[in-house]
């Protein structure tokens, strides 16, 4: 049975199951290529971990997957399995309304216990000890495999299927990656905690950042109209590009032996002065009418190691909301990958946010779904018990935006209003009259890469359409055959605590933010925001090829994707609310 | 006059030598154990460590033999295994002595019919050479082996015990609608838990018999019938679940002692 048919099934038995991926030699202790040997080398085998290497030279890394699970009296036979989880806490990727997403987190908790080292130790025939009696499982683990940090862990929720436990660990399994930040323990109580973030961790400032910290110094000193600079090493330096010293940025078209070529000095705004020797020479980065999911994609590629499998760019470029956001820079410092990712979704109104159910990194343009793409309705009837709360999240309602764009000089400090050419100012005055929420919540952006007035008006637009009106926040529980809702996704939600002015409850449309197991294999908790789409009634839909048919004669498909021509009581044949281009 | 109460007379359900426990492995006490076919992932160690989470598995298919020779001729009158998967494809396991000339087979052959703990008892055979032959079209695991002798109580259990399996201690995580409609549940499966009261043994036995049982107990798990007269398929595997396992006396110079047990029956 798959994972869909045994969460929809009465007295399912779940199971949780961690797998790490950490390095393991490949080699044979002692057999060539191996020249390890004992009484040379060592007093004793090595454990096929690069700690424990006794031939570095020769070390050959691969990959042994550990699997550990919840407890369960009816673990599947035949399976190396370790039942020590006692605890899975997981604090879900976090939609942000600005952006880019929280970091999900999971925290593992396991218990310690004696082990007799088989399956762990290639060489447990050969030791003068008994492993069952001398230490225990995580003690010798973390001394022999200390090295952990960014290896892959995977945490997969499933359920014990009757007719046959899945040994592949995917069909049965609701599979969920993650890089390993730590492993504490054991403590005194012999608890050891594995902790651990989603890919985009990568991005963290602390350890990406664009352009990388160039190398090169000057070799000498340079007056201001010199067109060839020498410096102590072009390694990292593109064949030409432009460079800052000091804040001067200087182009260069070619690269001589230690020296950069073809030098213009004092371009974008700067001015040409003279530098000493030993200034440092950074490389800067720049984007020109790229997309702004090209610009992501090369951040996280480039400059933070984030594996390609993980970027659907495909899906990407299909995003045709994300089309009028075609970003110009210069980044003359080396910047967090984390900050510049928060700029560009924020800058491009969309969310960026790592889906572990998927195992991608998700980028989708803030829009109104369509009707064909909310397919979940949560009612009464699938929302458990109490576990319902409605919020008012006033502080994301936004009446104003102010953008500030066309940066003048890349090199000074761009949160400096002076340091912009164009300023615009979209309000909604409805919104702050006193006839509606009588304040003003305004919303100031600085953008180095917002290149025109169109697409500053075209994202302020956006902004105030969607958050003029106070936004719910709705969180609510789910019985895991409910499960199948995800981040990121339009829902539907009708429940008693939100009702329209005729007190019917009130059918109404959010983004789920947030996705958490309350209790692995049996209920979720998700979190979800009210989608103001900025207009009031009616349907939303795209405008249609010209083959479309007549309303009454298409397909319910095309009718829940296109917008049709209404009566002149706004309404379609059928009685339905007609479409309103928005 | 002298008045003599023997079982059943002393308030025991059940005769002598119904409540049994198996602890006593030969796979500990053997010169050498040695299996024919091996994955060396999956040693044979693995069958005789009381260890549910690891197994023991062949690396090749067809009949393979895991061999025990003991110092000395050794006596033996019951096998067991639990978490095997031989029944998954009509695999079988027989249990051989070595008589000097020939392997002679102690049990018929058995092809387990599920993974549930089983017992099987025989008249009493000494040998110096035992081996399990195993037999199976695909690779089969088995998480727990064992051969020897078995222990009976001399007075069985009494009444208010609760036999293995009914003693369910599973953990049910109950979902209800907001409209108050059931709407799921989960099962987490838990070792049932019961308590086992041996009353009315002699002094000589809770020395000689008791007592290596409660040692070898406080360190591991152990097979367990609680009533081989009536209910022979009701076998567990089982382990202690207190910290306190002494025993004390009663009147008619008999010993009393309660342990507290967690049980597997499936």
């Amino acid at each position: 049975m798959t994972f869909a048919t045994l969460k929809d099934t009465l007295g399912r038995e779940p199971i949780t199951i961690v797998e790490m991926d950490l390095d393991f030699c490949q080699l044979t202790y002692s057999i060539s290529p191996c020249t390890a040997a004992i009484g040379v080398t060592g007093s004793t085998k090595c454990y096929n971990t690069f700690q424990t290497c006794q031939d570095r030279e020769n070390y050959d890394r691969g990959t042994k997957t550990y699997r550990f699970s919840t407890a369960n009296a009816n673990l599947p036979v035949g399976q190396n399995l370790f039942p020590c989880v006692t605890n899975v806490s997981h604090v879900p990727t976090k939609i942000d309304v600005n952006g880019l997403s929280v970091r999900a987190t999971i925290k593992i908790d396991m218990i310690d216990f004696p082990h007799h080292d088989r399956g762990i130790d290639p060489y447990t025939d050969d030791r003068n000890f008994d492993p069952e009696f001398q230490g225990t499982f995580w003690g010798k683990f973390k001394a022999r495999n200390p090295f952990v940090i960014d290896r892959t862990i995977r945490v997969k929720y499933g359920f014990i299927d009757p007719t046959g436990f899945d040994t592949t660990y995917s069909t049965d399994f609701e599979i969920r990656e993650y890089v390993i930040e730590k492993i504490d323990g054991p403590d005194a109580n012999g608890k050891v905690t594995i902790t651990a973030k989603d890919i985009l961790k990568l991005a963290n400032n602390q350890k990406a950042k664009a352009p990388i910290q160039s190398l090169g110094v000057l070799s000498a000193g340079i007056t201001n109209s010199a067109t060839t600079i020498g410096l102590d090493t072009v390694a990292g330096y593109s064949s030409s590009g432009l460079i800052r010293i000091g804040d001067e940025l200087i182009t260069y078209t070619g690269i001589s032996v230690l020296n950069l070529t073809g030098c213009v000095r004092g371009t974008n705004n700067t001015t040409a002065v003279t530098h000493d020797a030993d200034d440092g020479a950074q490389l800067c980065l720049q984007y020109t009418a790229t997309p702004v999911q090209e610009i992501i994609e090369d951040l996280l590629i480039n400059f933070a190691a984030v594996p390609p499998a993980f970027i659907p760019i495909t899906d990407w470029n299909d995003e045709d909301f994300l089309d009028p956001y075609d970003f110009t820079t210069i980044i003359t410092t080396p910047t967090g990958v984390q900050d510049l990712l928060q700029e560009l979704t924020q800058q491009s109104n969309s969310n960026l946010w790592w889906d572990d159910r998927d195992q991608e990194i998700k980028l989708k343009a803030i829009r109104i779904p369509l009707p064909n793409e909310v397919t979940e309705v949560v009612n009464m009837d699938n929302i458990i018990g109490k576990g319902i709360k409605v919020i008012e999240r006033r502080d994301l309602r936004v009446s104003r935006v102010v953008i500030h764009y066309g940066v003048f000089d890349f090199t000074q400090d761009l949160m400096e209003f002076s340091n912009y050419r164009k300023h615009i100012t979209d309000v909604d005055t409805d919104s702050e009259s006193a006839d509606e929420y009588g304040s003003i919540k305004e919303k100031e952006i600085f953008s180095r890469w917002i290149p025109s007035d169109a697409v500053a008006r075209d994202l302020s637009t956006r902004i105030i359409n969607r958050l003029k009106n106070t936004p719910k926040e709705i969180t609510f529980t789910v019985d895991a055959k409910d499960s199948g809702i995800k981040t990121g996704d339009p829902i539907f939600v009708v429940t008693r605590q939100v009702q329209d002015e005729l007190g019917v409850d009130k059918n109404t449309l959010y983004i789920v933010t947030e996705e958490k197991k309350l209790k692995e294999g049996s209920k979720s908790m998700y979190k979800a925001t009210e989608f103001n789409t900025g207009v009031t009634g009616g349907t939303v839909g795209l405008i249609g090829p010209n083959s479309l048919l007549d309303f009454t004669l298409e397909s319910d498909a095309n009718k829940a994707t296109f917008a049709f021509i209404s009566n002149n009581s706004g309404l379609m044949s059928d009685g339905s609310p007609g479409y309103r281009i928005v | 006059m002298t008045l003599t109460i023997t079982s059943p007379q002393l308030g025991s359900d059940f005769s002598q030598d119904a409540c049994r426990f198996l602890f006593d492995n030969l796979f500990d006490t053997a010169n050498t154990v040695v299996a024919s076919s091996e994955d060396p992932d999956f040693p044979v160690e693995n069958v005789s460590d009381w260890l549910l989470t690891d197994f023991f598995a062949p690396a090749a298919t067809g009949t393979y033999h895991i061999t025990l020779t003991m110092p000395t001729t050794t006596n033996v009158d019951c096998m067991a295994f639990f978490r095997q998967d031989l029944h998954l494809n009509a695999g079988s396991i027989v249990l051989q002595y070595f008589d000097g000339a020939v392997w002679q087979d102690a049990t018929s052959t058995i092809l387990p019919a599920d993974d549930k703990p089983q017992i099987f008892y025989f008249d009493t055979i000494s040998a110096s050479m035992w081996r399990f032959e195993i037999d199976s079209t695909v690779i089969a695991s088995i998480g727990a082996l064992f051969v020897g002798e078995h222990m009976a109580l001399e007075v069985g259990v009494w009444g208010g015990f609760t036999p293995p399996i009914f003693a369910r201690n599973n953990n049910m995580i109950t979902s209800m609608s907001q409209s108050g409609q059931f709407i799921g549940r989960s099962i987490v499966s838990n070792a049932g838990s019961i308590s086992l009261t041996a009353e009315f043994q002699t002094l000589g036995f809770m020395r000689s018999e008791w007592l290596p049982f409660i040692k070898h107990a406080e360190l591991k798990p152990f097979f367990f019938t609680w009533n081989n007269d009536n209910f022979p398929l009701e076998d567990s595997f089982a382990w202690l679940d207190q910290t306190n396992t002494s025993a004390s006396n009663q009147t008619f110079n008999r010993m009393s002692a309660n342990i507290k047990m967690r049980v597997l029956t499936e």
